[in-house]
């Protein structure tokens, strides 16, 4: 149920490449072939499992993962009924969370004689990208908290004249020297993606609301 | 010859009428759904004032006689459309996007809204009458039941005298030029319901998503000219206006009579000190007006 009323979005601000929720989402490159095992933590403590196999002849580029649970209805990738499989091609993993107010993390590793761990959402790296939408009108901070970049987010509110722009995200890039720009704006519901170009760890909070000022 | 000539004045008639008027007391409730949306309807109507005139040519008429409509409840159901998060390319190409953020929905709560109309007057623009008699048996008489047990059982025959409406005309329900604002008044309430449980912040950003009101009203009811005429023409649809007609005619002519004469007559009702009662058939009842009075005449006995 989508309702209006008590809709969990309206309880989150901010978003956070560490404890994703329904404002932020993480899009991760996986171009080696192979079997990996991925878990996925909620800060509640729940916990669960899947497997995510890139073949390289599956035509599928990309593959959407609910962190919060909800399989989706095909499309990218093929689930498995019995077991949380994806399938694709070498491309690109969404994770994302589609329902709830609980905030996740999720680690991912190959599934050989390594068992290497690829992947920790908790710390992005080269190639990733970081996509959020911040709703309510204000002034944010947003900081890599791996290298202490910082850089402030004006989220204007929707105007009328503003809907063609909610279909491209705002871009902006992260690398070693910090973010491209100190200051950027987005419109309310506009998304904000943020291109890694080296290890970062992004957290967006709110340092004053619009209507705090009145 | 008729035996017996009745006359009732002009001014007395006016009297019978109103007692008649304020009696009148019209309900109907019903739902119809038009495609996108439901419409529900509660209507509540009493009648009102009207200037009584008899003419020469045995025709009543009736100016300046109003509906009042008590109640109008018309509430329309609807979905609220949703408005999505994400959806966006998340990775471009050259050759189009290689990853689409998945879209987090919300909304699409089914709301009703209710404009108010309570207390619209629509004028009865014609009611124009003749009077035409009818003789009554009442289905509830038991069979076999004298006429002096009938008059007893309160169940005896009757001469009756119904106001028979050539036409009754009523105007249409007029909120014309408050139309498309009783429905803004009743959108935004609405809005301001559902969002009631929401941080102001987030009412304001569901506005914003809305955006203006009247357009928003125009796309959830598919109103392609203005608001008004399409909330009238709606009213029309619903054909209140023609089944009040209906009904107050049919009150008129067939449910509650001007005046009534029991047949046979009790000229001299039974009683216990009565033993010996009086009744006398009445035959060939007549009724018509002219300009200064009702005249009703009545054979008596078996002619």
């Amino acid at each position: 149920m989508n309702s209006l009323l008590g809709h969990p979005i309206f309880s989150l601000s901010g978003a956070d490449s560490t404890a994703l929720t329904m404002l932020g989402a993480i899009v991760h490159p996986v171009d080696e072939p192979g079997v990996y095992g991925g878990t996925i933590v909620a800060a509640s403590g729940a916990q669960r499992d899947f497997t995510l196999v890139v073949d390289a002849n599956d035509v599928a580029r990309n593959a959407a993962i609910d962190l919060a649970g909800a399989r989706p209805p095909g499309g990218g990738c093929s689930c498995d009924a019995s077991a949380e499989t994806y399938r694709m091609g070498p491309g690109h993993v969404t994770f994302h969370v589609g329902s709830g107010v609980d905030r996740y993390h999720v680690r991912l590793g190959r599934r050989d004689a390594t068992d290497a761990e690829v992947f920790d959402s908790r710390l992005l790296c080269d190639g990733d990208r970081f996509a959020a939408t911040l709703l309510r009108p204000g002034r944010y901070r947003a900081t890599d908290l791996e290298h202490h970049h910082r850089a402030t987010v004006t989220v204007r509110r929707l105007g009328a004249r503003d809907r063609a722009l909610l279909r491209e995200p705002v871009r902006v890039s992260l690398g070693g020297r910090g973010f491209s720009k100190h200051e950027f704006e987005v419109i309310s519901l506009q998304g904000l993606l943020i291109e890694i170009g080296a290890k970062a760890a992004i957290r967006i909070e709110p340092e004053r609301f619009e209507d705090d000022d009145r | 010859m008729s035996h017996v000539t009745l006359a009732v004045s002009a001014a007395t008639f006016k009297h019978l009428f109103v007692f008649l008027r304020d009696r009148i007391s019209y309900s109907k409730s019903d739902s119809t759904s038009w495609g996108p949306f439901t419409v529900n309807y509660s209507v509540a109507v009493h009648l009102a004032d009207g200037d009584v005139t008899l003419n020469d040519d045995g025709t009543v008429e009736i100016a300046g006689l109003k509906a009042i409509w008590d109640s109008l409840g018309v509430s329309l159901s609807f979905t609220l459309p949703q408005w999505c998060v994400g959806g966006w390319c998340a990775v471009p190409t050259p050759w189009g996007c290689a990853v689409r953020l998945p879209e987090l929905c919300v909304g699409g709560d089914v709301v009703s809204i209710h404009p108010n109309l309570d207390g619209l007057e629509s004028k009865v623009t014609d009611f124009k009458a003749d009077l035409a008699t009818v003789y009554f048996t009442d289905p509830a008489r038991a069979p076999g039941l004298t006429d002096v047990a009938a008059e007893q059982a309160g169940t005896p025959n009757k001469w009756q005298i119904f106001l028979h409406p050539d036409r009754v005309l009523i105007e249409p329900i007029d909120p014309i030029g408050t139309a498309g604002n009783l429905l803004v008044e009743a959108m935004n309430a609405v809005i301001d319901d559902v969002l009631g449980p929401l941080p102001d912040w987030a009412k304001s950003l569901v506005k914003d998503i809305i955006g203006p009101i009247e357009g928003f009203i125009k796309t959830v009811f598919g109103i392609a000219d203005d608001i008004d005429t399409w909330f009238q023409n709606l009213l029309g649809d619903l054909n209140l206006v023609a089944d009040l007609e209906t009904a107050v005619a049919q009150y008129f002519a067939q449910q509650y009579p001007l005046h009534e004469f029991p047949d046979p007559y009790p000229m001299l009702p039974w009683e216990p000190a009565t033993p010996l009662p009086v009744f006398i058939p009445l035959r060939n009842l007549a009724a018509t007006v002219n300009s200064a009075e009702m005249v009703a005449t009545v054979d008596v006995g078996n002619v």
